[in-house]
């Protein structure tokens, strides 16, 4: 079924993609005479498709040409939004937040004009190619089947997984993006204030610690290992890592309950995937007052911290980034 | 006749052993190092220890759901099979599971249940529902009721039920995790709460069960044969429908569906002890119990130390049983 409608769309595309060359021509010849002060974006879209306005970007799927100036570009993930709106650009398109909301509230106030274009693990195709984009970012891990339709409405530029290469990934979306410098700055003011927060994390002892990270959701609890985005950042900062959770392949193990000793750290942030009904928590809740968890080394010298999944386990990228530094500091330093 | 009945108490007996033996397996081995020791301990001499605690909050409820869903699934395999005489019936097979997963998947998507006792009357009503379709189904045309037909009917709807069911969590993407860990089929970290609301139904099946044997007999020979011999049929299917629903629709709302016990016990236990249903029904409740816990201690080691969902456990230990059984001419449908 799925197949079928994906056929469909593909057909779809190619006629689309014939009707939108035609398009070009007849723009191309109208350009002499009336300028293209009016219909900016759509018409310097189809100026930069030729071969001298565009740049070619490496990633996960091969390369891809590039508008020099991409202005219309759908974002699929997360990370890839995040990058955008931190170096000041706003997509005319991007992928809802994963639970309840359809924005993460975090970046809500930023999403003014952005069209939601459906599910990150199945975008609607058809709105993203009613949007006309020049330029597409996504993910290979959560999007690759749709990718040959996609990068026929549009250059596409995917990052390979979503694990612990959210700095890599980073810099992918804004070199696509044409904000490569501004990019730069972006990241180098984040590690420095990561650096700032190490520092001072050193200054009074508590790098020494071994932290892990934690998730429950209904159904389930586990724990990351170092090729994820939180424990990354934690990395960063320099905590060190338990033994069971310093495993440099590999980005979370799912555990059951009589697993739970393996979960221990000198400290633990975890967080609940809950939809809103509750039963996350309940869930989290179950596990927590178990025997088990309560002998755990964090739980006793009271070092469990629950944090806001939003930042530090939903869109992997820049901007969460920032919130995560913030709670660390919160919750490490200011304890007493 | 009277050693054979003897004969076959002792197997009864062999067979209640090997399934205490395989409680105290479950109870003492799994990813936390104890021993058979440690259990008598954890109940005798609880130390507090980490150990004790696991057995005693973690092993003993997944060791008894296992029992009860195992039991509890086979016997109503077997009395479908029996009313139905349709050696396919199963409560997986002719889409009772289904219903009831359905049932519970609507339960949380549209009404928002999320207690177990909840989820409990929404899998009974659709194991009702999904009994009686199949049922009336199977029994529609001038041929009347033929097992070709029930379990053509039956593959229909669990097919229809589970396509529903994959519409409901569509439309409500966010419950996906929840409701999808449920349909996974385990005995594991459900907890002890979860047995509390559906015991008793599960108990008052089993009772009934066990007072069917001389009327399922009759019936199973054949309608004509039933009535010939006085018997009102209509009350003694009726009475099997309500077993079949206590007892599989409790076993999903506390496990989720679980296949392959409810086919193949009944069949390797005609094997072992004839068509006397008087002792099919304890030896399908006895032997389904073991081979779910079989399948729960074996899903702990299979993939050590990640779990095996036990569904996939159960076909792993049953199937080669199951055709070493077939191969030897013992299962006579």
């Amino acid at each position: 079924m799925k197949k079928f409608q994906l056929t469909i769309c593909a057909a779809s595309v190619l006629v689309l993609a014939a009707c939108g060359a035609d398009e070009q021509e007849e723009a191309s010849t109208a350009e002499g005479e009336e300028g293209m002060a009016d219909e900016a974006s759509a018409d310097e879209n189809t100026d930069e498709d030729t071969a001298e306005g565009t740049r070619t970007i490496e990633h996960a799927m091969g390369e891809a040409e590039v508008p020099e100036e991409p202005e219309r570009i759908v974002a699929l993930t997360g990370d890839a939004l995040e990058a955008l709106l931190s170096v000041g650009i706003t997509p005319v398109g991007a992928t809802e937040a994963m639970g309840e909301d359809e924005w993460y509230p975090h970046l809500e106030d930023q999403m003014e004009g952005v069209t939601n274009v459906g599910e990150m693990g199945e975008p609607d195709l058809e709105a993203i190619q009613a949007l006309e984009p020049d330029l597409i970012l996504g993910n290979q891990n959560r999007q690759e089947e749709s990718y040959e339709v996609l990068n026929e409405i549009a250059p596409t530029v995917f990052t390979e997984t979503y694990f612990g290469t959210w700095k890599e990934d980073f810099e992918l979306y804004t070199e696509a993006a044409n904000e490569a410098e501004a990019g730069e700055e972006v990241m180098a003011e984040w590690e420095e204030r990561a650096f700032d927060l190490s520092d001072t994390l050193a200054a009074e002892e508590k790098l020494d610690q071994e932290v892990g990270v934690v998730r429950f959701t209904a159904g389930q609890g586990r724990y990351f290992y170092n090729d994820s985005y939180a424990v990354s950042i934690l990395q960063e900062l320099g905590f060190e890592r338990p033994e069971l959770h310093d495993e440099d392949e590999g980005f979370v193990e799912n555990i059951t309950q009589e697993r739970i000793p393996e979960m221990d750290a000198d400290l633990l942030f975890y967080f609940v995937l809950d939809d809103g009904d509750g039963e996350g928590y309940e869930f989290a809740d179950e596990w927590m007052e178990t025997d088990l968890f309560q002998r755990l080394e964090a739980y006793q010298e009271d070092q469990v911290h629950e944090v806001n999944q939003d930042y530090w386990n939903m869109t992997y990228g820049i901007l969460s980034a920032d919130y995560v530094l913030e709670d660390v500091e919160e919750l490490v330093l200011n304890e007493d | 006749m009277a050693r054979q009945t003897l004969a076959k108490l002792a197997g009864l007996v062999v067979a209640l052993t090997i399934t205490c033996f395989l409680f105290m397996i479950s109870l003492g081995y799994g990813y936390t190092p104890t021993t058979i020791g440690m259990v008598f301990e954890a109940y005798q001499a609880n130390d507090g220890s980490a150990e004790h605690s696991v057995i005693t909050t973690m092993r003993m409820p997944r060791a008894l759901l296992a029992v009860l869903v195992g039991a509890a699934l086979a016997v109503s395999g077997l009395i479908m099979q029996a009313l139905t005489r349709n050696p396919m019936a199963s409560p997986g097979i002719l889409g009772v599971n289904a219903g009831a997963s359905l049932a519970v998947v609507i339960a949380v998507t549209m009404f928002s249940v999320s207690s177990l006792s909840g989820y409990m009357w929404f899998a009974f009503a659709g194991a009702f529902i999904a009994a009686i379709t199949v049922y009336a189904l199977g029994a529609s045309g001038p041929e009347g009721l033929t097992p070709l037909k029930m379990t053509l009917a039956g593959a229909a709807l669990a097919a229809l039920f589970s396509s529903f069911t994959s519409f409901f969590l569509i439309l409500n993407e966010q419950t996906l995790d929840q409701v999808l860990f449920w349909l996974s089929g385990s005995v594991e970290g459900r907890g002890m709460e979860v047995i509390g609301p559906v015991l008793p139904f599960l108990l008052l099946g089993f009772v009934l069960s066990l007072f069917m044997g001389v009327k399922i007999n009759a019936l199973s020979v054949g309608e004509d044969v039933a009535k010939g011999l006085g018997q009102r049929t209509w009350v003694v299917k009726g009475a099997g429908l309500f077993i079949v629903v206590l007892l599989s629709g409790g076993a999903v709302a506390m496990a989720g569906p679980i296949g392959f016990i409810g086919l193949i016990i009944p069949h390797i236990t005609r094997g072992l002890v004839g068509v006397d249903h008087r002792w099919l029904i304890p030896y399908c409740a006895v032997l389904g119990a073991a081979l779910l816990l079989a399948s729960d201690i074996a899903a702990r080691f299979i993939l050590y130390p990640t779990e095996v969902p036990v569904g996939v456990a159960t076909a792993v230990v049953g199937a080669p049983f199951f055709i070493y059984l077939a191969r030897k001419g013992v299962m006579k449908g």
